[in-house]
């Protein structure tokens, strides 16, 4: 970093030092949030019977050749919707990268002027504004606009994910940009140019293997967008979930598994073969491949190339939608209805919903991270696992299925749902949202674990294997001290999501933003949800540049 | 990487030839007449087995009619203001709510119980909550914990406050914040867990799964039956006649009222709102709805 001051510590020393402050800081918000919560009189004991008769039902989905057909049109909008959503993300995400990133706002040889400083800073926090909103809240507004148009769900996918994408492509230019950027600024070239040309070519490539990952959380939200009449399989999930029909909400219910699990697999191969593009031999026939050939990656390119115009034909997706008269009219209407902001209940309550919220995302994480890291390690596929002998390698190639599952079964099942299933043997408040939101977000971080676990650099630990170190001894001593950065980084980095998430497990009470805002929704009471959406805002661009700070202290 | 990267092309070029080609829907949707329905009680049965209906009032009444299913109360609403929906079936609050957001627009049928409905207070057997037989009973309810259903459900949660703010119970007085189970199934399976002490719910859905067994009666009871109060009805679009010819209006509601359930078709279109039979009705009938819903804030 360029703009750090000079401190009076060695680099390392100070970092090790903030890593203690960090543990500590983390250590108090989960107490507090325990605090917050309350431990007397959480658990229902008396609702464990209804809680199985809901999973006793994933035995029995309903498989009649109607719902199954239905089943089957819907994955197909769910698959659109996604893939739609995502191509818009990855637009969104270029253009806005390069805007915020760091580069593009750093002179080269001096230090930082205060006013780039604050045009830098400036510009990611208004970036972080959409995504602090979530889906289904965009949803809400973009149907007051477009009403039930399909390009609805593909937007308030696009939106949000791309300004996430924005963030994360912008940390891709900053870090390719070293050599040949600075050298076309030296040479003469604007920012923008040295940017486009010296910078954009490394970091497209990743930029696309970075949508093809976000495609599976594109199927997931797909599905919870169901939940405002979007259409696909989360709608058709939604309409069993109000007669609580559980034989069909599994059938949906393991649509979304099949989808997202199909997703997972191709977003995984195309990004190991993107990484790694030369190691790739063909299988059997004994014959390498051309570098910088690979045969499933064009396969991947050609049929994503397809399915795009194919979605946009199933959706019938109008563009003259977006700017007719009717949504122009709508969207005046809505701008209205919305502006100024009030607070509907007091200051005081808007505060303390805010504070629960972050209690609840905060122990949502703290509830996700332990499992979430033992489950990481057991799907985790280890270069050197292949060369111990058959039997264990079936046993552990076994193991490491039913746990990919059983994640996928966990990020699957939409939050809402997660929270009304833990309603039943929680009583109301922060903790249900927190448990369903820490059940939900575990699925999704281990799965982000093990890739950490697959990439990092594991020679230490090969070392103390060849010494005949047992297995937890090398986790603790050599596999634990490396992983614990990148693992808390992905901590901070769900802590963030879990705070939006928190609008859509209202259900569990007047614990949180989500009742504040479900309320305000069926009053039409916008001026309100405005004042929400802003609490909203201000706690997750909060969140966002603590997250920031803890991240930089574990690089 | 050199796939990927050809793939943006790929994607831009197809997408643009997708747009270019995509159709701009024209006007044919105006003369479709698009009906819906709040979710309200098994609304997964309506929404797929919805032809019945759209071939039955598209054969009376001689345009083309789509089901286009709703997933939230409030998007019912607000598909009703953007114009996406012509005909709906709405709850009593929703129904106020949308004719308030689309001046002109008319109350055209309910059903022949819509006149006299009911909501149901159910409690856990094991609460201490007795059953009772006048509002005022509902003042045994304070200090226990309890869910109401949809936030915009009329059965649900609208009459049932109104009732208990009538005996003069606070809702600062229960135990807790009051819970928004999201159904009425979810009120009765969340009682039933021991979630929440009592709730209240839709007499019909009640009745409906207590005929067919599926509610556990060791846990849980009917403890109230509410006086009764105007609720569903549908509720058409301004300008009907206007877009489909004089008179249409009145021979929807002819086509509504001529469902009979001698007809083996006709009677499931019945079945799937629970009715026996359809009647005229008109925005006078729900005035008590919209003082109750000002009373408690849920319209401005």
């Amino acid at each position: 970093m360029t703009s750090s001051p000079a401190h009076a510590l060695p680099v390392p020393l100070r970092r090790r030092r903030d890593r203690w402050v960090w543990a500590l800081v983390v250590l108090v918000a989960v107490l507090w949030s325990i605090s917050r919560a309350g431990v007397s009189g959480v658990l229902n004991q008396r609702g464990f019977g209804q809680l199985s008769s809901f999973f006793r039902a994933a035995i029995q989905p309903e498989l009649s050749g109607d719902l199954l057909r239905i089943a089957l049109d819907e994955s197909i909008t769910t698959v659109s919707y996604a893939l739609l959503g995502t191509v818009l993300s990855i637009g969104i995400g270029l253009v806005g990268g390069v805007f915020m990133a760091e580069s593009i706002w750093s002179p080269i040889t001096r230090r930082w002027s205060l006013s780039r400083r604050f045009g830098w800073r400036s510009t990611r926090a208004l970036m972080a504004i959409p995504r602090s909103i979530h889906e289904v809240v965009w949803g809400l507004l973009l149907i007051n606009v477009l009403g039930n148009d399909p390009w609805v769900a593909v937007i308030a996918i696009g939106i949000p994910f791309g300004s996430v994408t924005a963030k994360v492509f912008s940390e891709f230019l900053d870090e390719v940009h070293n050599d040949s950027y600075k050298a076309l600024r030296i040479g003469g070239a604007s920012r923008l140019q040295a940017l486009l040309f010296g910078s954009m070519p490394e970091a497209s490539g990743d930029l696309l293997s970075y949508g093809f990952y976000r495609l599976e959380c594109a199927i997931r939200s797909a599905a919870v967008l169901g939940v405002i009449g979007a259409g696909g399989l989360g709608f058709q999930l939604q309409l069993s979930f109000t007669s609580l029909d559980y034989n069909e909400m599994w059938t949906f219910l393991y649509a979304l598994i099949i989808l997202s699990g199909l997703a997972d697999w191709w977003s995984s191969s195309v990004r190991r073969r993107h990484a790694s593009p030369n190691t790739q031999v063909a299988e059997g026939a004994g014959v390498a491949r051309q570098p910088g050939r690979d045969r499933f990656l064009s396969w991947s390119a050609i049929s994503a190339g397809l399915a795009v115009p194919l979605s946009w034909w199933w959706l019938d997706l109008s563009p003259s939608n977006l700017w007719s008269a009717r949504t122009q009219r709508l969207f005046g209407d809505l701008v209205t209805d919305s502006f100024p902001p009030t607070i509907t209940n007091g200051f005081g309550s808007l505060f303390t919903a805010s504070v629960d919220t972050v209690a609840m995302a905060v122990l949502a994480i703290a509830v996700a991270f332990l499992p979430a890291t033992g489950l990481a390690f057991v799907i985790a596929r280890r270069s050197h696992d292949q060369s111990t002998d058959g039997s264990a390698s079936l046993a552990s190639e076994g193991a490491r299925f039913v746990t990919r599952l059983f994640l996928l079964t966990l990020r699957a099942i939409p939050p809402p749902v997660w929270a009304f299933l833990t309603l039943f043997v929680l009583f109301p408040g922060i903790w249900p949202g927190a448990v369903a939101l820490g059940i939900y977000n575990a699925g999704v971080m281990a799965r982000l674990q093990a890739e950490v676990v697959e990439n990092h650099d594991d020679s230490k630990g090969r070392a103390l294997e060849a010494a005949g170190v047992p297995r937890v001894s090398r986790i603790a001593y050599a596999t634990a001290p490396q992983l614990a950065g990148r693992f808390s980084a992905i901590g901070m980095y769900r802590w963030e999501v879990a705070i939006r998430e928190t609008v859509v497990v209202g259900v569990v009470g007047a614990a949180g933003l989500g009742r504040v805002v479900d309320e305000q929704v069926v009053r039409f009471d916008y001026d309100g949800l405005t004042s929400t959406l802003i609490a909203l805002m201000i706690v997750t661009i909060a969140a966002d540049q603590i997250s920031a700070g803890l991240r930089r202290s574990l690089r | 990487m050199k796939n990927l990267r050809r793939l943006v092309f790929a994607l831009l070029a197809l997408t643009l030839f997708a747009a270019a080609c995509g159709d701009d829907g024209g006007d044919s949707a105006s003369h479709t007449l698009t009906i819906g329905a709040i979710p309200d009680q098994d609304p997964d049965l309506l929404a797929r087995n919805y032809d019945l209906l759209t071939d039955f009032l598209s054969d009376r009444l001689g345009v083309s009619v789509e089901y286009s299913p709703v997933a939230e109360y409030d998007s019912a609403v607000t598909q009703f203001k953007t114009g996406d929906l012509d005909l709906v079936w709405f709850g009593g609050l929703t129904g106020v709510q949308a004719r308030l957001q689309v001046p002109g627009a008319e109350a055209v049928a309910q059903r022949d119980i819509d006149a006299k409905f009911h909501s149901v207070f159910i409690a856990r057997v094991d609460s201490g909550i007795e059953p009772f037989s006048s509002v005022d009973g509902l003042t045994s309810l304070a200090d226990h914990s309890f869910t109401f259903g949809s936030e915009s459900s009329t059965s649900g949660r609208l009459m049932p406050q109104s009732f208990m703010d009538q005996s003069g119970l606070s809702l600062d007085e229960l135990s807790g914040d009051p819970g928004f189970s999201g159904s009425h199934d979810k009120t009765i399976q969340l009682v039933v867990a021991g979630t929440y002490d009592a709730g209240a719910l839709n007499e019909q859905v009640w009745d409906t799964r207590l005929a067919a067994g599926e509610v556990d009666l060791t846990q849980v009871r009917e403890v109230f039956r509410t006086p009764p109060y105007f609720d569903y009805h549908w509720v058409a679009q301004p300008a009907l006649d206007a877009r489909f010819g004089d008179g249409f209006q009145a021979r929807l509601i002819a086509a509504f009222e001529s469902l009979d359930s001698s007809d083996p078709d006709q009677a499931t279109i019945l079945e799937f709102f629970s009715a026996g039979a359809f009647i005229g009705t008109d925005n006078s009938n729900y005035d008590q709805i919209e003082s109750v819903a000002r009373d408690s804030g849920l319209i401005g």
